[in-house]
């Protein structure tokens, strides 16, 4: 579903949430909450109930057993869903754009765009922003590639 | 027959590495580009070639980290993605859960 | 015994507050302000009727381009990143080495901003000293060197195809794992009967790669209606309203503080996103009581 941001400053206003970073941060969460939710429900509606029901006769408690059995089984989809929010939330400018008037608590993206702006004749400067901007996703990308690929086509394949 | 088969199979072996090089190289010069032309001093980039640069200047960054506040907005970047990611991800295991059966006897 | 027992419900109460706050609420009260005229000026908020519809559909503004450029920017990206995609997918489901540095080259694009990316083709496609004029000269091919992202008969489709060069690798890296999962015995049986390249692509994989391409073919609906980010980066809607897009007219309704008409825009996405995602969840049901 497509967010209405102009409604959605009415709201951010009304809570007292607009040109916060906790506004920011909550914005995101929310945005990314339901495709996240559908991959790991997808993980978890397949741990088999046998699983559970062992633990829970080894007499561990309830938490215990969701911290030490469920979360472990989880741990592959769960880097997946990390990898991906942190790359989106990085790459992401449009919130900010919308939401944060002050250019102090702009990310780097928005942060470059206004570089880009303001020395667009000096093509060397801005490439080095650019290489800076784009070095954290990159180097998480390398760094998480498998999980990228998996959560992509857990997502797609299954449908 | 056999032969010319295997010649034929080793043409494609090649066309189809040649072209995998080609498409990856049209695919990188923008990116490449940028990279080059970052190291550059202000005139030699002036007009965005590929040529790569006389000697690096490694001055850039450090010019555009003070001139563009990245400590700043990297920070302000770090700080959203950690704390969605965070965020995100816990409210996602919880609610991922809801619905399942959970094993417990009382709840947690 | 133990097995009805679920987790308990407070476990979903704080993606649910945030998600129904956030993101559903606003949503809803859009649609309530489109009949509206509420602007940053007025300080209450009076019924006005279709008013806000009619503005947006009657001929004398821009908005008309808005949606049809909306509509063309999906349809093509769409159709254009299947069928690269398709094709980059196959080449690379090929002996081919240093395949895994293949595969990351064509989806890095996907993991750069677009922010990013459209700052790097405005590097790219600049008329003077743009790498792709330069090469178009280097080949002698000067008639074919444009003012790529001024000239407004073209601009739309640079914007396009730079969106094409940043989306096909996701496209690819789905399709991909799609031709992965065939079995490979299908293509040892064709190859027995002597069948080429071309029928086994044609007999074997595209039939069964049909339910993973209905797939990206929604994802990249989706995307591509609600594509914003590529186009701000790139032209900002210029030259004049040549690439505006709706998103990009919501975004500049909202800079002069129009917002009956911004929510009025946003509204009809939300129609047109809701009629779409029907039409994709009844598809996926069917597809699922297929396979089970």
């Amino acid at each position: 579903m497509p967010i209405n941001f102009v409604t959605l400053m009415r709201v951010m206003q009304f809570v007292r949430l607009i040109n916060t970073r906790t506004g920011i941060v909550l914005l995101y969460t929310a945005t990314q909450i339901p495709f996240n939710v559908f991959l790991i429900h997808s993980f978890v509606s397949k741990i088999p109930e046998e699983i559970d029901e062992a633990a829970t006769i080894d007499g561990a408690s309830p938490l215990g057993l969701f911290l030490r059995v469920v979360l472990p089984l989880l741990k592959p989809v769960l880097v997946t869903v990390m990898v991906l929010t942190f790359l989106n939330t990085w790459n992401e400018f449009v919130m900010p754009l919308y939401f944060l008037g002050s250019s102090t608590k702009w990310p780097m993206t928005l942060a470059v765009y206004n570089f880009f702006g303001m020395y667009f004749k000096d093509w060397n400067l801005v490439c080095a922003d650019i290489v800076l901007t784009s070095a954290p996703v990159i180097l998480v990308y390398l760094l998480g590639q498998k999980y990228i690929v998996a959560g992509m086509t857990a997502g797609a394949i299954k449908g | 027959m056999n032969s010319r088969m295997r010649n034929r199979r080793r043409w494609q072996a090649v066309g189809v590495n040649v072209l995998a090089w080609a498409l990856s190289l049209i695919l990188m010069a923008p990116l490449l580009l940028i990279l080059v032309n970052s190291f550059k001093d202000s005139v030699s980039a002036s007009d965005m070639n590929l040529a790569l640069p006389a000697s690096p200047q490694w001055s850039n960054y450090s010019v555009v980290v003070e001139k563009g506040k990245l400590g700043i907005t990297f920070l302000n970047s770090m700080l959203y993605s950690a704390a969605t990611t965070a965020g995100c991800t816990r409210r996602c295991i919880c609610s991922s859960c809801w619905g399942s059966p959970c094993p417990s006897t009382s709840s947690p | 015994m133990n097995k009805n027992r679920m987790y308990p419900t407070w476990f979903i109460f704080g993606a649910l507050l945030l998600y129904v706050v956030l993101y559903v609420l606003p949503s809803v009260m859009g649609i309530a302000y489109s009949f509206t005229d509420w602007s940053v000026y007025s300080q209450e908020v009076h019924y006005v009727g279709l008013k806000n519809f009619q503005t947006v559909f009657s001929a004398d503004y821009n908005y008309n381009r808005m949606l049809g450029n909306t509509f063309l920017f999906t349809i093509v990206t769409t159709l254009a990143k299947n069928v690269i995609g398709l094709a980059l997918a196959v080449l690379l489901t090929k002996k081919v080495r240093l395949l895994n540095f293949h595969r990351a080259v064509m989806y890095l694009p996907c993991v750069l901003s677009a922010l990013i990316v459209g700052m790097i083709f405005k590097a790219v496609l600049n008329p003077k000293i743009g790498l792709l004029n330069m090469a178009l000269r280097a080949i002698g091919l000067d008639v074919l060197a444009k003012n790529w992202l001024t000239d407004s008969k073209i601009a739309f489709n640079s914007v396009m195809a730079v969106d094409i060069w940043k989306g096909m690798g996701y496209i690819m890296t789905i399709l991909i794992a799609g031709i992965m999962s065939i079995s490979p015995t299908y293509y040892e049986a064709a190859e027995i009967d002597g069948g080429n390249a071309w029928q086994c692509f044609r007999h074997i994989t595209l039939p069964l790669l049909t339910p993973t391409l209905t797939v990206t073919t929604v994802l990249n609906v989706i995307y591509g209606l609600k594509v914003f980010d590529t186009v701000y980066a790139l032209t900002n809607g210029g030259p004049g309203y040549a690439t505006e897009v709706l998103y990009t007219g919501v975004y500049k309704e909202f800079g002069l503080g129009r917002y009956a008409v911004g929510t009025t825009l946003s509204s009809i996405m939300t129609v047109v996103m809701l009629i779409v995602g029907y039409f994709m969840i009844k598809h996926m049901v069917q597809g699922g009581g297929g396979e089970a």
